[in-house]
Parts: structure tokens; sequence; C-alpha cells
């Protein structure tokens, strides 16, 4: 007994300090182009394109982040991102895991070949897509409008976001909905009240994947938007790249600052991982 | 009752899928026919003219053939450098460390900064003169070349490219990994370990039977996004040296945006599609017979 | 969750429909909103320059508005062709010479004939620089007047050429001299001359001077067929890539360095010489504003090739949409912009060529230390080939000279192979 006991901390031993090693390896790889953006963002624009190239800067400066904010309308950039990336991630999980839902639970005809479709229109080059859908939004007036951004975001997350909940549906016993039928409630009850708190761990990927996606685009929002007033922060950050000179101090402390709403974002959905833990470990 | 039954799933199944399907219709499917349509029609002509032309044309196109193995192995190796990377933290953060959470995030940062961006910063950070990589690797290798070139490079511009591209995208197979490994249950592995099965065994007999569904749809997906990453490489190298860096996505858009011949961008996106959906087809089917 | 989840589901329609009646189309008032469009909005000293044109012609003109409408350096055709795709692109907007042709043949561009005839045809367009006029023309129509014109020229480092015994008032006037003294310039840490290999339009205008002057051209006369594979063009081409591979006078990473970072160099005192644009002394100013630009630097022609004395020249124009829907209003912010005044201000401000004769010739021009010598360089610039296919072929000449600048194919090699691409490219491929 105590044998067994002591060679599974020794186990959980060697598995924690393998773990930290590869966590402290990989944090090293993920950190390191942040360390220099970090230090970039507190240099004036002279410092930063001067030779030779200084880890550290020689005059600590915070000119670039309140220029953000003065010189260029990166608040009213950031309150566009944070809409059009907040709105698509919520309508794309939802929209999609209905989706996911009808997959994973009935097997109507055509169901191979509808998933194969969802999948294949993400395969449409985006190059080609933004004429067209250009023409669709101009005929409906939503050019310069952060709803035309919005639908084609949902849009193409949309597959993603059917083909994963569709996975985690999948995983979660069919008896839980069976139950729900003999209670009385309608399907979509059963998907509301019952399934949904349980996939909260698989909306996740998600919903950050949907997030990620509209704050990051750029062919779309440039080619959609051409006033200041509706431009995003990814927008914002390229158009830091001029014909004579790229703002590094500017782009820096903004991509530095554009990555926050996402790392909120997960921190807040941290929360459900472990909820869902809980709940998912009804199942077996 | 049976029938009426199994009548009911149907329909409601469809249903469900409703929304989705209509919406990917009216805003993908239309630009899709146009493309389509395009691809046949003659260079600059418009109406109903039909025309193969611009297909034959890239079987002979010498560019393109060296773009799809450029892509090929791009896409290869990003996912190789996803998943290995992706699992293995998916492992090591799904373990009741302390410090968890705070790993957690910084292993996810790298997803945070989009493509363009980080394509601009390394292009910079890798430059021999203006770049900072240099400077840090002889901060530890003194005798490492100050004007070292690595985008210049034949031999070494190509991995550069990879790594960034694995640097910027392993957080989303991690986090979907993760979110697979959260719904084993801890008694499979608990009675595993009781019946004095090993780690490796534990592994391979119930973490990967586990992720199984996942793990396709992860390789799915992430094997067609990587066939259309764009604002990374052309950010990067603008294809070159040469076209050693260029891919697909990189050359329908110069052929689209920068050559101006509409037509033969379509023809050579259709290709592409085509290719992609060839290729996807075995996962499609796993994921459609599961269930 | 479940009801959380049904709350979100309401709040995300709600914000959906919030931001489409938020942002939606803006009630029209009276004023005419013309967009002007071009991405030097967000350049220093351009903006300058920019707004003080929009604050004036607002003033003066109470019922249109000019509205700030920026576009991005890399992209500006992309977006010009997914908007005009959409006919919703910019009033006016601005480009260099090459995308006209293919912007007139898709039918984006506004012909601006009627415009001109009310204006008094000949005699108004008489005001601009004819050779550079003859770039707005397209298949019998004009379709843009010309606004600057920006012929290369080099900038070199005065105190360097001191430093190692050279005199800059006698800069390299040929090739052999070019050579001699990049090599004398490059020391230590700096190299003699800067030049650059990255996939972008300027490659060309760094290049071509050197093609021309060893006297090859990219097409045959008749313009049907590729004329890289003759001797002149091979000695311009290997010359070009022998600066770097051979003689060694070029930063590493050529291929890396784009204008921006040969600019960069120059500012930093990295390299010694560059091939540069008129506006290039101020870039670099506000690069490195430690640097006192005017004492350091000065402008001196493009040495003369082997065979003649060529360079090459970007032109800057502006064109109205065909789809705008306020021509007339389009045409009066036109016009205006290409008005002496203002076209004199841009000099002023921001070191452009205008196109205008009586700015291009007036004494501000004339005396200006660095746009004198620009000036004086128009009369040698040549344009690269104004045929549909040429940045297809153009883009293959890129290939090529990264081909040989990185050592994967020999100079004979790679030009060899750009030349049997162009010809496929010609021929319909």
């Amino acid at each position: 007994m105590s044998s067994r006991l002591s060679s599974e901390l020794r186990e959980r031993r060697v598995d924690a300090v393998m773990s930290y090693s590869l966590l402290v390896l990989a944090a090293a790889f993920a950190i390191f182009p942040f360390i220099f953006m970090l230090s970039t963002s507190f240099k004036s624009e002279a410092e930063s394109l001067s030779l030779p190239v200084s880890w550290i800067p020689k005059h600590f400066t915070l000119q670039a982040y309140s220029e953000m904010w003065t010189l260029k309308p990166f608040g009213v950039y950031f309150w566009n991102s944070i809409v059009v990336s907040g709105v698509t991630a919520v309508l794309s999980t939802v929209v999609g895991a209905l989706a996911g839902y009808g997959f994973s639970r009935f097997q109507f005809r055509g169901r191979t070949s509808l998933l194969a479709f969802f999948l294949a229109t993400q395969m449409i080059s985006g190059v080609l897509v933004i004429g067209p859908y250009f023409q669709i939004l101009a005929a409906l007036d939503l050019y310069n409008t952060l709803t035309g951004l919005i639908i084609a975001y949902v849009t193409i997350c949309l597959p993603f976001a059917a083909w994963m909940s569709k996975g985690y549906f999948d995983s979660i016993p069919k008896e839980l909905d069976e139950a729900g039928l003999v209670d009385g409630a309608s399907r979509l009850q059963i998907f509301f009240r019952i399934i949904c708190p349980i996939a909260v761990p698989g909306t996740v990927s998600t919903l950050l994947f949907a997030f990620l996606l509209a704050w990051q685009d750029l062919l779309w929002a440039m080619c959609l938007v051409s006033i200041d007033e509706k431009r995003t922060v990814t927008l914002g950050v390229a158009y830091l790249v001029g014909e004579f000179v790229i703002q590094w101090p500017m782009l820096t402390a903004a991509s530095l600052i554009g990555s926050l709403p996402t790392i909120l974002l997960y921190l807040f959905l941290q929360r459900y991982y472990v909820e869902g833990l809980a709940r998912g470990a009804v199942k077996g | 009752m049976r029938s009426g039954h199994a009548w009911h799933d149907r329909h409601i199944g469809y249903l469900f899928v409703l929304p989705a399907t209509l919406m990917l219709v009216v805003v993908l499917i239309f630009p899709a026919f146009i493309t389509l349509k395009a691809s046949v029609t003659p260079q600059g002509g418009a109406g109903w003219h039909f025309t193969l032309a611009h297909y034959q044309k890239t079987l002979h196109d010498p560019v393109l053939l060296q773009t799809f193995k450029n892509t090929f192995a791009f896409v290869a190796w990003s996912l190789v450098g996803h998943f290995i990377l992706g699992l293995s933290l998916a492992l090591a953060l799904n373990q009741a460390l302390p410090g968890q959470t705070f790993f957690r995030l910084v292993a996810l940062i790298p997803w945070t900064i989009p493509d363009v961006v980080a394509g601009i910063f390394f292009r910079w950070v890798l430059n021999p003169i203006h770049g900072a990589m240099n400077p840090l690797i002889r901060m530890v290798f003194p005798s490492f070349p100050a004007e070292f070139t690595w985008l210049s490079n034949p031999t070494l511009a190509f991995p550069s490219v990879i790594i960034a591209n694995v640097w910027r995208g392993y957080p989303l197979v991690m986090v979907m990994l993760l979110a697979g490994l959260m719904a084993i249950p801890r008694e499979l592995y608990e009675a595993a370990a009781v019946d004095g099965a090993g780690r490796l065994r534990r592994f391979f007999h119930i973490t990967l039977p586990g992720l199984s569904t996942i793990i396709t749809i992860a390789l799915a997906l992430d094997m067609v996004w990587e066939f259309r990453r764009f604002a990374l490489v052309v950010a990067m190298t603008g294809g070159g040296p040469g076209t050693l860096t260029e891919v697909l996505s990189t050359l329908v858009y110069k052929t689209y945006f920068q050559f101006f011949t509409f037509e033969y961008a379509s023809a050579m996106a259709i290709l592409m599609s085509a290719v992609l959906f060839v290729l996807s087809l075995p996962y499609i089917i796993l994921v459609g017979r599961e269930r | 969750m479940a009801r959380g989840s049904r709350r979100w589901i309401v709040g995300a329609l709600v914000i959906g429909l919030a931001v489409i009646f938020l942002a939606g189309p803006a009630a029209a008032g009276e004023k005419i909103k013309i967009r002007f469009q071009t991405w030097h909005w967000g350049e220093k000293p351009w903006v300058t320059a920019l707004d003080a044109f929009k604050d004036d012609f607002n003033k003066a003109n109470p019922d249109i508005e000019v509205v700030r409408d920026e576009s991005r350096y890399a992209d500006k055709e992309t977006v010009y062709t997914a908007t005009s795709q959409a006919k919703a692109a910019a009033d006016i907007a601005h480009f260099q010479h090459r995308p006209i042709p293919m912007f007139a043949e898709r039918g984006y561009l506004m012909p601006l004939d009627s415009f001109i005839q009310k204006e008094g045809g000949q005699k108004f367009l008489a005001l601009y620089d004819q050779a550079a006029l003859e770039v707005c023309k397209y298949k019998g129509k004009i379709y843009c007047l010309p606004d600057f014109v920006n012929p290369m020229g080099m900038l070199i480092n005065m105190a360097h050429y001191k430093e190692v015994g050279l005199d800059p008032t006698k800069p390299p006037a040929n090739w052999d001299q070019l050579v001699e003294y990049a090599k004398k310039l490059t020391t230590g840490s700096r190299y003699g001359i800067g030049l650059i290999g990255a996939r972008q339009e300027g490659l060309f205008m760094r290049l071509n001077p050197f093609i021309w002057g060893a006297g090859g051209e990219f097409l045959t006369p008749d313009g049907k067929h590729s004329a890289m594979d003759t001797p002149e063009f091979l000695a311009g081409f290997k010359f070009y890539v022998d600066l770097f591979t051979k003689y060694k006078v070029v930063p590493p990473g050529v291929i890396e360095q784009g204008a921006q970072e040969v600019r960069t160099q120059v500012a930093f005192e990295k390299v010694s010489m560059n091939v540069s644009v008129p506006q290039a002394w101020k870039i670099v100013q506000a690069i490195n504003p430690n640097m006192k630009v005017l004492e350091t630097l000065t402008a001196v022609p493009v040495p003369a090739g082997p065979k003649k004395m060529a360079t090459a020249a970007e032109y800057g124009m502006r064109v109205i949409s065909a789809f705008t829907k306020h021509p007339d209003a389009a045409w009066k912010v036109y016009k205006s912009w290409y008005s002496h005044d203002i076209q004199l201000r841009n000099f002023q401000i921001a070191a452009v060529l205008s196109a205008r004769l009586d700015v291009k010739n007036g004494p501000e021009m004339q005396n200006d230390k660095f746009a004198r010598v620009y000036s004086a360089q128009a009369q040698f610039a040549k344009l690269e080939p104004r045929i549909p296919e040429w940045p297809k072929i153009g883009d293959a000449v890129i290939t090529a000279t990264q081909e040989a600048f990185s050592g994967m194919k020999t100079p004979e090699q790679a030009l060899k192979d750009a030349h049997t691409a162009a010809n496929r490219i010609l021929s319909g491929q």
C-alpha cells in the first residue's frame, strides 16, 4: 500500500518538475518578443529607430502611451473593437452551438454533407469574397458600419463554432437529453437548460477564437471601413505603418494594450472552466 | 409512434442548423458563386462566355507549382509545431499546479497579437541592421556575428516564418486540447493508476482516445486556417527571398490586387479550395461518423 | 447559465440593433462631403499641408466639405479596388502612376476631359508638365492631372566623404567611380551605399537607373516581347547585384531592406550614400532629429551608366472616382488642389517637386539646395513599360533580383528565368 502511495507521490513530483520546466521554457518562448515590444513602447520615436538597437530604453518615456489617446483616437478604436469582437463572439458561439447541437443529436438527411459544407466555407479565399460582399453591403447602405463587419465576422466564425460545439456535445451523454425528454421538456429547453451549462468549457475556445478573429482581422476591416470613427484597434495599429516611417512606440504600445481585452476575457471565462469541470464530473 | 419520433427528430435537427446555414449561404456563397463564375470568364470580359483557359494556365504556371509546394510544407510544419507545443502545454496546464492561471495566461499571449503586427514586428526584430534579435543572441554568445541575416538567408527564411507562425498559432490548439482534456474524468486515470498502469500507458489508452474527436477537429480546422494564413507571411518576407516563402494565399492576393487579373486569381482560389476540400475529406468523414 | 445565456442573446441582439442604428448612415446634411483619400494623412510633414488645404477649402466653400479619408500605403490599391467594385470608392484618391491604366481599364476612374474643356482645354493643360501629363492619358482620355514628379537622385553624406579623403563636391559621375568611392566609404561599421532588395515598388526606382544607364530595356520596341536577355540589360542588372555580392559595399540583409530601412540607415550613418526621392532629406531629418541634415547631406545626380544618363521617376497623381455622387463638387476640390498656391505650399512643406510648371520653374524650387538637383534629373527620367502585364513582369524581376542577391542563382541565371517568365506572361500566361 505504502509503496504504491510513495511511487504515486514520486510520479506526481516528476510530473510537476517536467511540467514546470516545460511551462517555464514555453513562457520564455511566448514572452520574449513581448519584452522587446514593451521596451520599444517606452522609447521615443527617434530612439526606436536609432542604431545600435537597445533592449533597455535609454530615455524612458510614456509618450507613446499618452499620445495613443490624444494624437490618435485609440479610445474610439477600442470601443469599436470591443463592440465588434464582443458581439461577434457571443453571436457566433450561440448560433454555432445551436448548429452543433443539431449535428450532434439529430441524424437528419444530408447531415454529413452539411458538415462538409460548413467546413468548405472556410476554404473560400477571403480575398475574393470581399468585393462581392461589399456590393451587398453597399446596397444595404451598411458600408462603413460596425454591423457590416459583425455580420462578416460571425459568418466566418460559424463553421468553427459549429464543429467545436458538435465535438463537445458528442462527449456529453445522450442520456441527459433523454432524461429531459421524459420530463416533457422541448428540445430547445433541453438545449438551454441542460446541455449548455455542461458545455461551457467547450465554448470557451469558441468564444476566445471568435473574439480574437474579429479583433485581429485586417483585410475586411480595411476594406469595409474608411473613416476614423469606425476603425478598429488592429486597423489603427496597421495605419501606423506609413510610407516613410513606422511609428514603433505607438504601434507596440497599442498592440500591448490591445491584447488586454482578450486576456481579461480569458480570465473571466476561467471561472467557467472550473464550474464546468465540476458539472462535467456528473457523467461517466 | 416510433416513426413519428424519428420524423420529428429529423426536422427539429434542421431547425437547429438553420440560422447558421442561412448566414453562411447569404454571406459566403453568393461571393463564392461570383468567384466561380469569374474563374471561367475570359479575362476582362463580362457576361456569360465560358472558358477553361484560366484553369489550363494554372497547370503550366511554375510559380503556382512552387507556391503549392511551399504551402504544403508551411501547413505541415505549422501543424506539427502547433500540436506538439499545444498538446504538451495542455497536458502541463491540466494539472493542479500552483501558478497555473499565470502560466495559462502567459501561454495564451502570442495569440492576442494580430497576424499583421506579428509579421511586421518579427521582420523588424530579425533585421540584421535594425533588429533586436542579433544583439540579444550576442548577449549570450558574444561570438555570434553582429549582422547575421535571417530572412535574407535562403536556408533560414522559411524556418523563421514557420517558427513565427507556430509562435502565433499554438495557443488556439492548446486551448482546444485543454478543454478536451478537462472533459476526461479523473476517475479513469485514478482507476488506471490503481491497476498499475504507467504514465505512458495512461496517455495512450486514456488521454489520446478521449481527445481523439477534438484532435481530429483541431487538425482539420488548423489545416484549413494555415492554408489561408496570409498577413503574417506578407508582412514578414513578402514571399522572398525570391519565391521561397510565397504561399497560396499571398499569391492569390497578389494576383488579384496587384496584377489585376481577377479571373486568373479566381481560378487559383477555386483550385486552392478544391485541393483543401480533398485534403479535409477524411476528417469530415471521421467527424461525421461520430455518433 | 441557462437563463443567463438567454440574456446574453438578448443583450447581443440589442447591442447589434443599437449598432445598426448608431452606425447607420448619417442624416443627409446640406453640405456635400468629398472624401479626399491619401495615405499621407498619417505622415509628417505631409499632414500639415493636407490639413491646411482642407481647412482653407472648407472655409472658402461652405457648401462643400472636404473629408479626411485615410488609406494605407501598403494596401492603397487593394482598398480602392474593393471599394470600387462596390461602387463606394473615395471621391478623390491619390496614387502613383502605375495603377492608373489598370484602374482606367476597369472603369474605376472618371475621365476629366469634359471638366478640362470647360476650364480652357489645352490652355489649362499647358500649365502642367507635359511629359507627366502623358502618364495620365489612357486610350485617348485623360484620367488625372500630374501632382508631383519624383525623379531619383542620390543623397551623399558629405562628412563621410571628407573623412575618407573624397571631395563631396565631386560626386561619382560614372559606375567605376561609384564603386571606387563606395569601397573607400565602406569602413568597419559603415557601408558605402544603401540599396533596396525588398519586394516593393521602390526597388525598381533604384534598380532601373542602372539597367537603363547600361542601355537595357525591359521590352522590345514593339512592346510584345521581353528584351531582358540583351547584354546591356544584364550589365545593368549585374552591376546592381554586384554592389552587394561582389563589391560588398551594401549592408547585409539587402533583401529585407526597403525604402524606409535604407533611409533609416542614412539617418543613423550606417551608409554614406543612397538612391532617393526628392523628399528623402526631409524624411531623414524626421527620422533622426539630431542629425543636421542640411549641413551633412547633399543631393547629387545618379551616376551615368556606360551607355547613357538615365534615372527612374515616380509620379503622384490624384484621381476622381467614376462612382462619385458629386462630380462637380469633386472637380472643384480637385482643381483647388492643383492650383498654384496649394502646389507651392505642398513643395515647401513636403519637399515634393510639383508638376505645375509655374511652381516647378519658380524661384522657390530653383533655389532649394535639394530640389534643384532632383529637378534637373527629370529630363533623364524614364518610366517602366506602362502595359497591363507590367505588375506581373515586375514581380518576376524582383524575384530575380532577390535570387541573385541571396546567391540562390547567378545573376545570369536569375535574369534568364525572369526573361522566360516575362515572355510567358506577355504571350498570355
